[in-house]
């Protein structure tokens, strides 16, 4: 028993089916608006922190680079001296300042047998002035902060000189100290003030002396985010500094939403972070987005010029069909 | 008819189909996880620091340049000894080695050598300005260690021909021939005033234990005799202990260990240099007495004990400026100057003490940490 399609019939499919699909298209403008609008807000915590990620890692990477050419530059500055049978101690201070200024060093200098330590221009006992001189560290290769007394920030690295040899004294160390600021400055590139970057101690301290955005500034970082995290997240992240393992934080500020990151510096017991606002990303998104949504809105026009010609054309192919 | 109906319908549902899973898979492109994301409001604590900022620069004076005097020569060489190795002195150093650094910038070039025994001793000093008399130096600097050992030799060095000068916290005995000092010239106030201070908070009643220091060494000497004149001034109180710790941490705490366990009533322990608030602050915290201490100088650990309010107060005494005006100085008696419009007979340099409010910023001044 087969039914006949009538007129009615027709029609009423017809109009069902145009209302069903302008429901559709409505629904889903609405919908996609409005989950547009959530993704956009995490896409934005998500891209500051995958872009801070990458930004830390790679410059991390660069200082750790720099300790593995400056480690390689000692060994040949050592050998260099041994060859050159130094007799006295003026011709060491010239010897190192040579090589102090061939590798512009801020001091590149060695340490005898009882700890003095011999520079470009000075003669100390440094035992107490050097982390790298205490017995359980010396003889081995180390990297060290320099950060006393109102000294500017430097990067200290020691490594042994077996079978060194000046004037009859046996040499048990060889030393550098890079300015932090000339590690920032290698670090810096231009950003237009949108990311911050800072190197930081174990316990939160800024070593690179570089402002991490309007509200960490140098302070120590958690000085600074105390009040403004939970108290468990503040632990965890120390923690995380305290066993050089990556992480990151997110913070409302005075009138901005913040995210940053940390990675361990390799060979250090330094952390790389990096700052940024998420306004900055928020805005780039905002473009995209706003430039999808101009697309889905002429998406939905054309859908509905469509359906009304669709429409229409069922309507005179009817027509014909019932003539 | 029946096909055209169908088919419509096929097309009808299938653009519904297509619009909706357009609109799904753009939304799905942001459902991601969020790694850490935790949110609260900034305070503002900025304005209780301003005043412990102010004490903490004054108290440190960065900010030297070589005077207006020119240097006869283009390449100065000294020799200076100081007591012990010691981190008191290396903020002295670096005082000595930003004068040199400026100086090499205006075309003098300045070498020394900067040398200590690792336990205070007068015999190893006398044996060092030997060594050094041979050596050419343009001047010889001494940071004395035992005043009445130490002043006749310099006086012969000075009869012999030598320049010499005194420096950092101990000057020779009055009348000694050295050409100039340039360091702390008012240790026994220092002393007193940290006693002082000690004595109010106990409100002038209970007994108290001194630690000097090294046997000898001007500057702690000068300290102990002004503690004591001050304790001597209040009835109610009683020095039940006077110990020398030679400047080392380790000793002052076994010392203060046994002075706290035959006094258990004791108040206060004033310590007279660097070295033993350390100690003296260690063996508080392993005893878990609450006692006053008070002490000298900027050690890192004493300023984060001041900090957490183990220590009461600390007398910070201005290491770089004592370094930086060392250098000054010595290239004057090189060139042959005597004290007088050129320079002092006695550079001071300033002491100042400082109180829990203070520590924080002092350790981010003098480490850069809070």
């Amino acid at each position: 028993m087969k039914k006949q399609i009538t007129r009615k019939t027709f029609i009423t499919t017809a109009i069902v089916g145009s209302i069903l699909l302008m429901a559709a298209v409505i629904v889903n403008a609405v919908m996609s608006t409005r989950r547009n609008s959530s993704a956009t807000s995490e896409a934005v915590s998500e891209v500051s922190s995958f872009y801070l990620e990458a930004m830390a890692d790679r410059r991390a990477k660069t200082v750790t680079n720099l300790i593995s050419s400056n480690f390689d530059h000692m060994e040949k500055a050592v050998a260099y001296i041994n060859a050159q049978g130094i007799k006295s101690e003026e011709e060491l201070r010239s010897t190192l300042g040579n090589i102090k200024a061939l590798l512009s060093l801020d001091r590149f200098a060695l340490v005898d047998d009882v700890k003095i330590v011999h520079t470009q221009y000075t003669t100390y006992t440094g035992g107490s002035r050097h982390q790298f001189l205490s017995d359980e560290n010396m003889d081995k290769l180390s990297v060290s902060t320099v950060s006393i007394y109102g000294s500017s920030k430097q990067m200290c690295l020691a490594a042994p000189t077996p079978g060194l040899k000046i004037a009859g004294k046996q040499y048990r160390e060889s030393f550098v100290q890079i300015d932090v600021r000339e590690i920032v400055d290698l670090l810096a590139f231009e950003d237009e003030g949108r990311t911050y970057f800072g190197i930081y101690s174990k316990n939160g301290e800024n070593l690179s002396g570089t402002e991490l955005g309007p509200h960490i500034l140098t302070h120590n970082l958690f000085e600074a985010l105390k009040g403004v995290i939970p108290e468990e997240t503040e632990a965890e992240n120390r923690s995380n500094f305290l066993n050089a393992v990556e992480g990151s934080i997110s913070f409302a500020g005075e009138d901005t939403e913040s995210t940053l990151c940390y990675v361990p510096i390799e060979d250090t017991d330094w952390m790389m972070v990096v700052l940024i606002r998420e306004s900055v990303i928020r805005d780039r998104i905002r473009d995209i987005s706003e430039k999808s949504l101009a697309m889905s809105k002429v998406q939905i026009a054309f859908t509905l010029i469509y359906s009304a010609v669709f429409f229409g054309v069922l309507m005179i192919m009817l027509k014909i069909l019932l003539d | 008819m029946r096909n055209c109906g169908k088919n419509s319908l096929v097309l009808l549902l299938a653009l519904s189909a297509i619009l909706f899973l357009s609109s799904c898979s753009f939304s799905s492109s942001g459902n991601v996880s969020v790694k850490t994301s935790e949110t609260a409001d900034f305070g503002d604590s900025n304005e209780a620091i301003k005043n412990s900022e102010d004490i903490a620069r004054r108290a440190v004076d960065f900010d030297h340049e070589p005077d207006d005097y020119k240097p006869l020569k283009d390449h100065y060489n000294f020799y200076f000894t100081y007591k012990t190795v010691h981190s008191w002195w290396d903020a002295v150093a670096l005082g000595m080695e930003d004068a040199q650094r400026q100086y090499l910038d205006r075309g003098i070039t300045i070498t020394y050598e900067y040398m200590a025994p690792d336990g205070a001793s007068a015999e190893d000093q006398i044996r060092r300005l030997k060594d050094a008399k041979d050596r050419n130096f343009d001047v010889i600097g001494v940071d004395v260690a035992d005043a009445d050992i130490i002043s006749p030799i310099l006086d012969e060095m000075v009869d012999a021909g030598y320049k010499v000068m005194t420096f950092s916290s101990s000057d020779a005995k009055e009348g000694c021939k050295r050409i100039a000092y340039v360091g702390n010239t008012h240790n026994y106030r220092d002393g007193a005033d940290l006693t002082e201070a000690l004595c109010k908070k106990l409100e002038y009643k209970g007994k108290v234990a001194i630690l000097v220091g090294s046997v000898g060494a001007p500057c702690h000497e000068d300290r102990a005799r002004g503690s004591k004149d001050t304790i001597a001034k209040y009835p109610d109180m009683e020095i039940v202990a006077t110990e020398y710790d030679m400047d080392s941490v380790d000793l002052a705490y076994d010392l203060t260990i046994k002075i706290l366990n035959d006094n258990p009533d004791l108040a206060g322990i004033i310590c007279c240099n660097m070295s033993n608030p350390v100690g003296a602050a260690r063996a508080a915290q392993k005893t878990g007495r609450d006692i006053v201490i008070v002490g000298m100088d900027h050690d890192r650990e004493a300023l984060h004990y001041l900090k957490d309010g183990v220590i009461y107060c600390l007398g910070v005494q201005d290491c770089y400026s004592i370094g930086f005006d060392t250098i000054r100085i010595a290239i004057k008696i090189a060139d042959g100057n005597k004290p007088g419009e050129l320079f002092k007979e006695k550079t001071d340099e300033i002491t100042t003490v400082i109180y829990q409010e203070d520590a924080a910023v002092m350790l981010e001044l003098l480490y850069g940490d809070e």
